[in-house]
Order: structure tokens, then sequence, then C-alpha cells
């Protein structure tokens, strides 16, 4: 499973693309609509099925965030 | 006093303002009309001053010609949604009783005086220094004991901030001489959290929400404690300097990093979700990715924000090892719609490890005294994340300007008051000030 990032096109139906990419693979971990995404967690072999379902901008893998240590430019 | 018109110069103006008396004020006034309003308020301005309307539309590439107005009476500008009135015009009795009667449905939002604007990069030091000068020579002259002054202009923000009994990035930004205090305005802060017990902050309203599982939004790190600090922090706190910029604002604390400083677009994403539907006008974010490009999530979450009012700022990163190297901002600040902040030190210099590339602005974000989690209380940290705060803080002071105006000014006025285009070849509008032109 990856995590993932899923940007809707803005004017489509948010919770319609929230059931098509549940319908898809997508299990929906929160769906963010005044920033217009979704994300979740699914197969790798399910993220091209992901990128395809209508009203989908971009599907992309949430990427870590890490503070530089104590002592460093934080 | 002259009857100031569209076509007089500056210098004449200045003249007119001295042989009147009028200081800072030219005579003109700058009219704002309310949204949506704009053609029934040039129609209002037409039939009330009895005179032309002139538009800058009407000159190729809207750049507008004021020797060329002639004897026009105002001049509006569609896409600011504002009007600039002569003296004579806003003199017209029906002008006056537009504005006296106030109706709630007249197409006008505001009027106010117009200002000189001086550029702020004149040798300040040099003329206070003469002034004082010239002080002490007519104290001497006149055979009088002791001194005139005894006082010296001061030569950096750092002894500036010892007199004035605040941070060197308090006097840097301005915001220690603001009139305004960020009251009225949300500002969000999406990091690690915050020490609720802090006792410089009792009393405050805070809103809190963790995005972090099994972690609340009690700050187990200090980095988050510290951006709260800068940005929101108290007028006068006891025994420290005042690090704190907007202290009326209301605190909105997103834990998007848990207590050992991780997280992920995921939680980022959430906490800006969160922000952004409590209509936050100020989203602050030290934080972020690394060498990776802008992600459309966070470009499209900048969108939305603007679209709802808010305002998003991020750090640009602390990869640099200048001069040799510029490592590029990092993601969220590199979206396009996302405002991102570089570093200063206190000779208002970018800081040697201040990512570039896509900056819009910049902060003080070198030996930064704030708030810490207790026991400690206080600590001096560097970075962008140090930076941003001081620019997101200062948003919120223009915010406070900006209420009733369009965001789309706010978010320009946050560039345009640049005095240091030191970091302008790395496409930087240069450090902030936190210093509103109506309280200058």
């Amino acid at each position: 499973m990856v995590d993932l990032v899923v940007t809707v096109k803005p004017g489509s139906d948010f919770d319609a693309v929230s059931a098509h990419l549940s319908q898809a693979g997508l299990e929906v971990r929160d769906k963010l609509e005044a920033v217009g995404s979704i994300t979740g967690s699914a197969r790798e072999i399910d993220v091209p099925r992901l990128r395809n379902v209508p009203g989908v901008l971009d599907v992309t893998e949430s990427a870590p965030i890490h503070l530089n240590p104590p002592g460093t430019p934080r | 006093m002259t009857d100031v018109i569209l076509t007089n110069t500056i210098d004449e103006m200045l003249q007119a303002a001295v042989s009147a008396g009028s200081g800072m004020y030219t005579g003109r006034k700058i009219v704002t009309f309310k949204p949506g309003a704009y053609d029934a308020g040039v129609r209002s301005l037409s039939t009330a001053t009895s005179r032309p309307v002139v538009s800058t539309a009407d000159f190729a590439g809207h750049a507008i010609n004021f020797a060329a107005l002639g004897d026009a009476g105002s001049v509006v500008f569609p896409e600011l949604n504002i009007a600039v009135l002569t003296a004579p015009a806003a003199a017209e009795p029906r002008f006056s009783q537009m504005v006296e009667a106030g109706a709630a449905d007249s197409p006008i939002l505001n009027i106010e005086p117009e200002t000189f604007v001086f550029a702020s990069d004149v040798d300040y030091q040099s003329y206070v220094r003469g002034f004082a000068a010239a002080a002490e020579r007519i104290f001497q002259d006149l055979g009088w004991k002791g001194s005139a002054t005894g006082l010296r202009a001061p030569a950096s923000h750092e002894e500036q901030a010892a007199v004035m009994a605040t941070t060197w990035g308090l006097t840097a930004t301005r915001a220690v001489s603001s009139h305004f205090s960020g009251t009225g305005i949300k500002v969000a802060i999406l990091d690690t959290g915050f020490d609720f017990q802090h006792p410089d902050f009792q009393g405050r309203a805070f809103s809190q929400q963790s995005f972090i599982s099994g972690e609340t939004p009690q700050d187990g790190n200090g980095h988050g404690t510290h951006t709260i600090g800068t940005a929101c922090g108290p007028k006068a706190p006891a025994g420290v300097p005042r690090y704190g910029t907007a202290f009326g604002a209301q605190i909105f604390v997103g834990k998007v990093l848990s207590n050992t400083g991780g997280g992920t677009t995921a939680t980022v994403l959430a906490g800006m979700n969160w922000a952004v539907a409590n209509r936050c006008e100020v989203i602050s974010m030290s934080l972020g990715a690394d060498g990776i490009p802008p992600q459309a999530a966070y470009t499209q979450a900048g969108r939305a924000a603007l679209n709802a009012g808010c305002l998003m700022i991020a750090a640009a990163g602390n990869r640099s090892r200048r001069p040799g190297t510029i490592a590029p901002t990092g993601s969220p600040g590199n979206s396009p719609t996302i405002m991102s902040v570089a570093a200063l030190d206190a000779n208002l210099q970018v800081a040697f490890f201040s990512s570039g590339g896509k900056v819009e602005s910049a902060g003080p974000g070198v030996d930064v005294f704030s708030s810490w989690p207790l026991p400690q209380r206080y600590k001096t940290e560097s970075g962008t994340s140090m930076a941003t705060p001081h620019v997101a803080g200062a948003a919120a002071l223009w915010g406070a300007v900006e209420l009733g105006a369009t965001r789309s000014i706010a978010m320009g006025r946050a560039r345009a008051p640049c005095r240091t285009p030191s970091i302008s070849s790395h496409r930087c509008g240069g450090r902030l000030s936190a210093m509103p032109l109506t309280s200058d």
C-alpha cells in the first residue's frame, strides 16, 4: 500500500469523485474539500486506475517532511 | 493652498503642502469603491464632481500619463476598484453631500486623503545625524551648557532593538512601530503544536487541532511554540524583549508535524484544509520537503485559499550554502500560489542557508529569539522557519489594515513595501515591511 494525495479538478462533484476513487481502490483517509484534495492509501497496482477517474487532476505519493535537527538552520 | 490637480508634479504638490502646512497629505483624495460597484462608482463621480472622469484603461497598456489628464476631476483604476480625485473635485458640494449621506446603497466604500510616499532607502541615519549635529550647534552657539540631544542615531537593528526592548527582527520589519495588532485576524500556524501552558500566552484565545495520530496539539518539540511566538507573541512579555508581531491576532494551532518534527503531504494538506475552512486570513507554514517539484495538491490548495480570502506563506528552505550553492525552494513554498520566504541576518543579508529560486518575500531568520516550551520558556533559533512567522505576523498586521478591502490588494501590498532589494537577483521582491503606509 502507498499513501496518496489525489488532487480533484476544480468544479468537479467532490463527493462523486471520492466515491469513484473508492471504487477504483482508494482507501479514503480525508476528504479535504476546502483545498480540493483527497488523501488515502491504495495498492501500487491501482494507482493508474485512480489517475483515470473522471475529475482527477493528479495522483501523487504523500511525501515525508522532517524538520532539521536542533542546532542547524530549522 | 493651491488646488492640487491631477497634472501637478510631485514637486509642485510638495511645495503646495509645505506652504499650506498640510504635512504628508497631497490634498487629493483616494476613493475605494465597494466590490462590484465600480460602474456605479464611476457614474456617481462623474455626476457629483461635474468634471471629466478618466480611466487608466484609456491609456496604452494601462500606463497612465498624469501630465496628459488636462482638466479631469478624477482618474479611475478599474483593476484596483479605486479612484483619485483632485482637490477641487473632492470639494464639490454635491460630492460632499454624497459622502455625508453615507447611504447603504452608495457605491463608495471608503475615502482617504492621498499621502506622499518617499523612497525609504534614503540614508536616513545620515539625515538624523545631520539634524542632531545642527541642533547641537545651535545649542552650543546659544551658550547653553550640556547637550541638545544627548542622543545619536542607532547604528544597527541590534542597537535599535536594545533601545526599544524588542528583538532585532521586530525592528527590521518595523512591526514594533506599527499601530496595528492583528486584532480581528485569524492566523493559522501549521507546525508541531504549541505549549499552551506558556505564561506569555495566558488569556489568549486559541483554536487547536492535531492532525497527527496519537498526539494532542501540545508541542512536544518546541518548533511550533517558537514560530507561534514570532507571529503572534505578546506585546510586552515580562522580563524579556518583545518578540511577537501580531499580538492581537486569534491563533489557530494546527499540529501537522509530530513531536519528532515529522509529517507528510497528507498531514499538511489536512491542516491547510482546516485553516481555509475556518477562513484564517493568514496561514503560516515553517515546513517543507526539499528536492521535489511544485505539488499539484499544494498549488490548488494555495489557489483555493486565495479564493477564500486566505494567504498561505511557507518557508523557502535551508539547503543553500551561499555563496557557492543556492538550493531550490522546497515544497510547498515552490508552488506559485503560495508565498515563500527567505531568511535575512541582522545586516539584512540573505542567510547562507536560505534556499532560493522561487521566493516572494524575506524576513529575519538568523538568531531569532522567541518562546519555547516550559521549563525553558525562550530560545534563539535560525532558519527560514523563523523568517516565515515574521512575514505571517506582518501579513496579519496588513490584514487588520485591509479589513474590508480585497485580498488581492493585501497580497500585493505584502509584497510591495519592500525596502531592501538585497536578494533581487534571486527573484525576491525584497524584505517585507510590517509598517502600513497609513501609519507611516
